[in-house]
């Protein structure tokens, strides 16, 4: 071994010291608001919390590269929502919506106060990004400007996919009833 | 805010906590560290023409994205757990009992039906709610007299059995008590690929034993349990791969030994707990504490009456549910016991050491207004827990019927899944899991 690559090895197991604690923290503060919302995109808690590890493997991986930790959260969540995407792209998984069974009447009025099942099976059937925004504005809390920062789209298409994800989910829940 | 938009942020944070807090597995970081500045930066002196280059790096580019999608679309290590089995997350599949007719006739123009309660069985993922197999009795049998799931969730076993149409005036089927139980196993792949096949048992069953049965954690052991009260009882476990099969027994007077699905072996596949129901000649089931014996399969011996029995203190009904990791029993505690002219029931789900025996808390409490309910019928039932027992899914724990969700110390989560909430329904409008068939076809996870 070259007294060259044995400072590059060191170099990295210091900033590996730095980046485990550091990235460990973000993971404990922020990994599980992060699986529901892979979980709000994807529909399945497996892949959900896969896709964030990816993404805070990904960010430790870049930790030295990163100029500002402080805005790791916002990095590491648009892995989370790129991870989301590619996961539904990859497997050809769109998120079905619950199948509702035939029963009679009285089994129906049981099932008739599940107003929840019904609006995440409708949020589902939105297409990824009509879905992202509506996670993102409505579950996450993120002002219109942070929503585009995660979706890497501007202010405006924000506004207007946002207003379109509302118009078909308010559809879709009305056929419904 | 409009009452739409009210509504989508109220029912995307009660669906996100279906993940619950200390649920999420450790951060796995890769093994070579970040890397570091300097070196992605260092350039390596151009040796080809421009052309390769852009191809190398469009393929380079499309590999990185194959690999990304592996990366992200395959299954991921759970969290290790005793017997290699994950408790942390929520079980990936359900099985439920579908009712049916097996039998429709005309008579002098009455119309004459009879169905079973489990004429075939549907398995879904519990993620989305997909079918991921439909199980159909072969025939000549058309129904199932019980099935369980392996903690693992990738094993299924059914027993099917016959009825037969009563010719003596009766207008309706009968179980068919001398024709042996047909046993088959589902596997699923990890891939999701399904597998039914026969599973041929070293000893003959028929319905007229009201056998119950047990999966091991990882699936590759069967546990049977049959007899007692008044004959011999039995427990038998069976290794699937081989057909062996070790035995234990206790002459009369012992109890029937019963097994309760998940709830029945620990997480290491070792120690098996069987519950105790003391059934009369007349057939009714003695009232009294629930008494679960711990059978230690690993130890030498044949004498079922020489393993542990622990006695719950102010516990009812005749099973409970061991957790995972050994250290807890949890079954029905206490309870105002229904009476004639009594319109008020009540009871709690109660957590007890398996050490002593003592209450160590109560997990959950009902109460039943206008409609009495017999305790032995356990009117809440567990029908999964994690390693600890800390985190349940319980059926009916406020008493409401066709209420399934998740127990985390005394939060209560509905499981949103219409399947569930419905078997449960059927098992408890018909006697709260055991039907005349004796056997447990509620659901299983």
């Amino acid at each position: 071994m070259t007294p060259g690559s044995d400072g590059a090895d060191s170099g990295a197991e210091d900033g590996g010291v730095d980046a485990d604690q550091a990235v460990t923290a973000v993971y404990q503060e922020h990994a599980l608001g992060l699986t529901r919302l892979a979980f709000l995109m994807l529909g399945d808690r497996q892949t959900a919390e896969d896709v964030v590890q990816e993404a805070f493997c990904g960010l430790y991986r870049a930790w030295d590269r990163i100029s500002d930790h402080a805005n790791a959260l916002g990095y590491v969540r648009i892995s989370v929502l790129n991870g989301s995407r590619s996961a539904l792209r990859s497997t050809r998984r769109v998120p079905r919506p619950l199948a509702v069974p035939a029963v009679a009447s009285a089994e129906a009025t049981m099932l008739a106060t599940e107003e929840r099942r019904e609006t995440v099976a409708a949020l589902r059937r939105l297409p990824s990004r009509q879905r992202e925004a509506l996670v993102l504005r409505y579950y996450a809390d993120l002002p219109e400007q942070e929503t585009a920062l995660a979706m890497g789209v501007s202010l405006g298409t924000v506004k207007s996919t946002t207003s379109r994800a509302l118009a078909a989910l308010g559809r879709m829940l009305q056929e419904e009833l | 805010m409009t009452p739409l938009e009210d509504r989508l942020r109220a029912e995307l944070e009660a669906e996100s906590e279906l993940i619950e807090p200390g649920s999420i597995p450790a951060l796995r970081l890769p093994a070579q560290g970040p890397r570091p500045l300097s070196r992605l930066r260092r350039r390596v002196p151009r040796r080809w023409p421009a052309w390769i280059t852009a191809l190398a790096a469009a393929a380079a580019v499309t590999a990185v994205i194959f690999a990304i999608a592996y990366a992200v679309s395959r299954p991921g290590p759970k969290p290790p757990a005793p017997g290699g089995v994950s408790y942390s997350g929520i079980p990936s599949y359900y099985a439920y009992a579908v009712q049916g007719s097996t039998f429709s006739r005309t008579v002098h123009g009455t119309q004459y039906g009879d169905g079973v309660i489990a004429r075939y069985v549907k398995i879904r993922a519990t993620a989305n709610g997909k079918v991921v197999a439909t199980v159909s009795p072969p025939a000549p049998y058309n129904a199932f007299e019980s099935f369980t799931g392996a903690a693992s969730d990738r094993t299924f076993v059914f027993a099917a059995q016959r009825y037969t149409y009563d010719k003596t005036g009766n207008e309706r089927y009968k179980q068919d008590q001398k024709t042996p139980l047909k046993f088959m196993i589902l596997r699923i792949t990890p891939s999701g690929r399904r597998r039914l096949s026969a599973l041929p048992l070293p000893e003959t069953l028929t319905a007229a034993q009201n056998p119950t049965l047990a999966l091991s954690p990882d699936g590759t052991k069967l546990a049977v349990a049959y007899g007692g009260s008044g004959k011999t009882a039995v427990v038998q476990v069976i290794t699937l791969a081989t057909s062996q099969m070790r035995q234990w027994v206790s002459p009369p007077p012992a109890a029937t030994p019963v097994l309760t699905g998940l709830g029945a072996w620990t997480s290491d596949g070792r120690v098996l707990a069987v519950g105790q129901m003391f059934i009369e000649p007349s057939g009714v089931i003695r009232s009294g504490p629930t008494q679960m014996r711990l059978l230690d399969t690993a130890a030498p011996g044949t004498n079922l009456a020489a393993s542990k029995l622990v006695t719950l203190r102010g516990a009812r009904g005749f099973s409970s549910f061991i957790t995972p990791d050994g250290t807890k029993l949890i079954g029905g505690y206490g309870g105002i016991p229904a009476r004639p002219g009594r319109t008020t029931e009540s009871g709690a789900l109660g957590v007890y050491s398996v050490r002593t025996g003592a209450l160590l808390r109560v997990a959950a409490r009902w109460q039943l207004h206008g409609r009495g309910v017999l305790p032995s019928k356990a009117r809440q039932m567990v029908a999964w827990s994690n390693l600890s027992g800390s985190r349940l899914i319980v059926e009916t724990p406020h008493g409401r019927l066709g209420e399934v969700g998740f127990l985390t110390g005394d939060k209560f989560t509905p499981l949103p899944l219409p399947h569930v909430a419905l078997a449960a329904l059927l098992t408890a409008m018909n006697s709260g899991g055991f039907q005349t068939s004796g056997g447990y076809v509620g659901f299983a996870w």
